[in-house]
């Protein structure tokens, strides 16, 4: 207790929303530093013999994983597995490992620790990021195989053995072999040193609703010196002892936090209808298969935004038209009859591949979305044809992101219509009426609401773009940050246009960014017309209990009466008067 | 032996999966491979070696082949790569 460090915050990325407080459990991957222990000539055979056994066993280890990640949905998982065992079977490898074993007399986990190091190392040099990126494998491997040439002691392998009841798991990254030791009986939530938004340990978090932040900077250096911590899920902060005062902040905010959860729990089997009887859809916002889980566990109506750019990020390659096709599929069964909006491909040209990436001077502003796909005719397609493909029980639909023009309606329905006819030539079976949206998020198509909905079957309003490209304020740049204004009337009459358009032309709309979930911001959204909100999946009951409180007829007054507003402060204090009157100052309750 | 400079043309030059049909080609024969890129050379036996090359579409790699079947490696190798490892 004397030595103890005082409170230390240290600041990472937020990968997964909640707050955690607990003890560290340190993951660790320190089997690599085998230390080297010298086995006699006569012992060499038998070394190599257990070597080779600890191939096998780890291969079947692998395909045991492989299965299981299948079962659960995980195709993501199973594909990384599909590359691990690729590196298990080099025989110039295992040769290799062999050689050095009988050359310098050694231990074979020292001589597999050895090799597998120097690929590593090799492999972290490359420039390309595919392929350094492969040096993560390796050390996965590598560190499976270590482990079952000593099966006695299996340093950090089992999660559930060594954690001692509820704590925090603290790593320097997690590999797609730890997965399966997760638990969420076990898990208070992660931290890890390395990764970020797209890492493992990211979208792992996500899917099991453990709080989590990554990449945080010289966690190692501190974290030893730490009895208790607090991960802020909602900032990316990661707290080290916290002070008192500390302490208590963030003890309240969870336990309001837990008994929100308890209550959302119970509130999520109940109709979303408001007090006038209106039915409003609560969808969700999910982006991989193991968040599907979620949709059913939270009631809701199905998928409005099935985000795929972090199933092309997270993959080790570019995904095949069937690995893609069963993802879609996977999701399309999981939560049949619930629809599931699939978003065709937004990857910016400061994103994913090198291969496909673009260097620009404004990303924001350049080749992204559909401008990029256009470009690639190839991917374009075989991502089309997969989705398209696991229509068949026609509670798929598609999404065009990132439209400026109907040009780029026109020609993406095009490609789809050619897509179909020889999907139908090739004998597969689809949905031939597969519903074609288009995200509104670039003012332009805002604008042209009216002109888009007569080439389509419905919209989704991206508000988060939305408001970052009509104000012309990055919403990831703090010093903006004043000016990304989710109220700003600018934004609030856009949406109008938007769902005007779409009543008179009798399309549906729904909106799936952020303002979604905003407490303060469903009021308002209501009265403008929406009936269809999509919110990452926890949200889904905090969504229902403030419909349930609300008159779709009164919230059409508050509507118009922001609407004539001429800031962003007229909006809020309109509508937390409204709030307060309606629901009261805790509405969630 | 026998030895050639061959292109790289499919999109995602020498990824996991292009090298693991690679490998599964020079592993069925006797004669030994090898691939060279820059200052690189790799058995052509290992997929691990086959992609720390970082060989990229439009790159050029020289294979190099030596052993009684080494005639009819190359040329399967060729057409492997020529025909972008027959997924696109």
């Amino acid at each position: 207790m004397n030595r103890k460090i005082r409170e230390k915050i240290l600041k990472g990325v937020a990968a997964s929303p909640g707050i955690a407080i607990g003890t560290p459990f340190f993951y660790v991957h320190e089997i690599l530093n085998i230390s080297r222990e010298t086995v006699p000539d006569h012992d060499i055979e038998n070394e190599i013999l257990k070597y080779k056994a600890a191939l096998e066993l780890t291969k079947d280890k692998i395909l045991e994983d492989k299965k299981n990640a299948s079962k659960r949905g995980g195709h993501e998982a199973a594909k990384i597995f599909d590359s691990h065992l690729l590196i298990i079977d080099d025989q110039v490898l295992i040769d290799e490992v062999i050689y050095f074993i009988s050359e310098h007399n050694v231990h074979s986990s020292y001589a597999v620790s050895k090799v597998m190091k120097g690929y590593q190392a090799a492999f972290e040099k490359i420039q390309n990021q595919y392929f350094s990126q492969r040096a993560f494998d390796i050390e996965d491997v590598s560190r499976r195989i270590i482990t079952n040439l000593t099966p006695d002691d299996k340093p950090g392998s089992e999660l559930s053995k060594g954690i001692k009841g509820r704590q925090i798991v603290v790593s320097d990254n997690i590999f797609p072999s730890d997965t399966v030791n997760f638990n969420k009986d076990h898990l208070l939530g992660i931290v890890t040193e390395f990764g970020g938004k797209t890492s493992h340990a990211a979208i792992l978090s996500r899917a099991l609703e453990v709080p989590a932040v990554v990449g945080v900077k010289s966690l190692s250096k501190w974290v030893n010196k730490a009895s208790l911590l607090i991960i802020d899920g909602y900032s990316g902060k990661v707290i080290l002892n916290p002070r008192p005062s500390t302490f208590e902040s963030y003890k309240k905010r969870q336990h309001d936090e837990e008994k929100q959860l308890e209550n959302d729990l119970k509130f999520s089997v109940l109709p979303s209808i408001t007090l006038d009887n209106q039915q409003i859809s609560i969808l969700s916002n999910i982006q991989s298969v193991l968040e599907t889980d979620n949709v059913i566990k939270w009631n809701s109506d199905g998928v409005g935004l099935f985000r795929t750019e972090i199933l092309f990020e997270s993959s080790l390659s570019i995904l095949s038209e069937d690995d893609q096709y069963n993802i879609y599929n996977e999701v399309s069964k999981k939560l049949y009859p619930k629809k599931v909006i699939i978003r065709i491909l937004d990857i910016g040209g400061d994103k994913l591949n090198d291969k496909i990436s673009v260097k620009e001077d404004n990303p924001f502003l350049g080749v992204r979305g559909m401008r990029l796909l256009f470009d690639h005719p190839k991917l374009l397609k075989s991502h089309l044809r997969a989705i398209i493909r696991a229509s068949s029980r026609k509670n798929i639909s598609i999404i065009i992101p990132f439209v400026a023009n109907l040009t780029e309606v026109k020609k993406t329905k095009a490609l789809i219509t050619k897509i179909k006819k020889e999907l139908s030539d090739e004998g597969f079976p689809f949905d031939n009426d597969i519903r074609i949206g288009v995200m509104i998020e670039i003012p332009s198509a805002a604008m042209i609401a009216d002109h888009i909905a007569k080439a389509v079957d419905f919209f989704s309003i991206g508000t988060n773009d939305l408001t970052q490209y009509v104000l012309a304020a990055d919403r990831g740049n703090e010093r903006v940050s004043n000016i990304y204004e989710s109220f700003h009337p600018a934004v609030i009459r856009m949406i109008d246009m938007t769902i005007k358009a779409a009543a008179k032309r009798n399309i549906n709309v729904g909106l799936c960014g952020q303002m979604a979930g905003y407490p303060l911001a469903i009021p308002l959204l209501l009265g403008l017309g929406l009936r269809e909100f999509s919110v990452t999946p926890f949200l889904v009951p905090v969504v229902k209990k403030i419909i349930r409180r609300l008159d779709t007829e009164e919230c059409g007054y508050l509507a118009r009466k922001c609407l004539k507003q001429g800031s962003s402060r007229a909006v809020s204090s309109i509508l937390s008067e409204f709030f307060g009157k309606k629901i009261g100052d805790n509405p969630l309750q | 032996m026998v030895e050639e400079q061959v292109k790289i043309i499919n999109s995602l030059g020498l990824h996991a999966r292009p090298a693991a049909r690679l490998v599964k080609i020079t592993s069925a024969y006797d004669c030994e491979v090898a691939i060279i890129k820059d200052d690189m050379e790799i058995n052509a036996k290992s997929i691990m070696g086959v992609m720390m090359l970082a060989a990229e579409q439009d790159s050029f790699i020289t294979i190099k082949c030596w052993g009684p079947d080494e005639e009819n490696c190359m040329k399967d190798l060729k057409e492997l790569i020529n025909n972008k490892f027959y997924e696109e």
